[in-house]
């Protein structure tokens, strides 16, 4: 692959030894940490729409394909536990922006305009080349304060473990006292959730647990049959009880900001 | 905007719909959630849908 890329684009961008990521100013950009992954993110003034794609190579062998697929969606996509996190800052963000102080000030836009260059180090083309000066300052500051983490995204709690069963709605006919257990069993996993014991809650879990939710997509009515990702698409959560093991310990790392961070976020002060 | 906080939630499940799976001691059970979920001073978000499960008891 990395020959391959050489002989396309040339030593510097075909051999994967590009640091950092990439822009498509104003609003596309390329993850260089996991190739596999770009965004883009508009939708008009105020309103945000994040894009995330997968790459997989043509000729990878399906099971190649179907574990990137998987590693996308469990970090960086929708349901992804850094876009969780990712996400909420956004948000937070443009709200904040719509506040008075936020407004009054110039929003710098600029990324690097003015410091471009032509053609240069192996870049056709106009190219600005940003430091890592920010990683820099920003790294040590992480890994310390192992506080108590918060709960998991709420949604993640529902997924199902077995495939979509559509019309299949018939009159129930079990034993009341299976209901009854049944029932209090979802109960029990539910009251675990919303008093933060999670812990406790992934103990209930099955070790064979298949812990998947499709994508709803927006269908005609006659392509009712399409109207949820299928099991080798794009889902919200298509976990198992390691991966769900990895989101809990990352609560539990004190640095999953959305629901624990470590200070108020920028203040937009009254008038 | 406050500091941080993690989320309150409530899980409200209904429709609990139960029958015998192929299996012997298996069931196949279905549920609907409303997950009510807020945070902060006014962030509320619900989550609504369709759960399946299988069920077995030991």
């Amino acid at each position: 692959m990395r020959e391959q890329g050489v002989r396309l684009l040339g030593e510097v961008r075909g051999s994967g030894k590009i640091e950092g990521h990439l822009t498509v100013f104003p609003e596309f950009f390329l993850p260089a940490g996991n190739p596999h992954d770009a965004r883009m993110a508009s939708r008009g003034p105020g309103e945000l729409e994040v894009w995330a794609w997968a790459f997989v190579e043509r000729d990878a062998p399906p099971e190649v394909k179907d574990s990137i697929r998987r590693a996308t969606m469990r970090t960086f996509s929708l349901g992804g536990m850094f876009e969780q996190t990712t996400a909420k800052n956004w948000l937070e963000i443009q709200r904040v922006l719509r506040g008075y102080m936020a407004r009054q000030r110039p929003f710098n836009v600029q990324m690097g305009i003015g410091h471009e260059t032509h053609d240069s180090g192996g870049f056709p083309g106009k190219t600005i080349t940003c430091t890592a000066r920010w990683r820099r300052a920003l790294l040590p500051s992480m890994g310390r304060d192992a506080k108590r983490g918060g709960l998991i995204m709420a949604a993640i709690a529902h997924p199902p473990k077995r495939k979509r069963r559509r019309g299949s709605a018939r009159q129930p006919l079990v034993d009341a006292t299976v209901q009854r257990a049944i029932e209090q069993f979802l109960y029990y996993e539910a009251r675990l959730l919303d008093d933060r014991r999670i812990d406790e809650w992934y103990e209930l879990l099955a070790d064979d647990l298949h812990y998947f939710m499709p994508t709803p997509l927006q269908r005609l009515k006659r392509e009712a049959d399409r109207e949820f990702s299928g099991p080798h698409e794009a889902a919200l959560f298509d976990e198992d009880k390691r991966s769900i093991a990895q989101r809990i310990r990352r609560l539990h790392t004190g640095m999953a900001w959305a629901e624990d961070p470590r200070r108020a976020p920028a203040i937009s002060s009254p008038t | 905007m406050g500091g941080g906080s993690p989320s309150r939630t409530r899980h409200l499940i209904t429709n609990v719909m139960i029958r015998p799976a192929p299996n012997a001691g298996e069931y196949e059970v279905d549920s609907y959630y409303l997950v009510y979920r807020s945070r902060l001073e006014r962030e509320v978000e619900m989550f609504v849908g369709t759960r399946h499960d299988l069920a077995a008891t030991s």
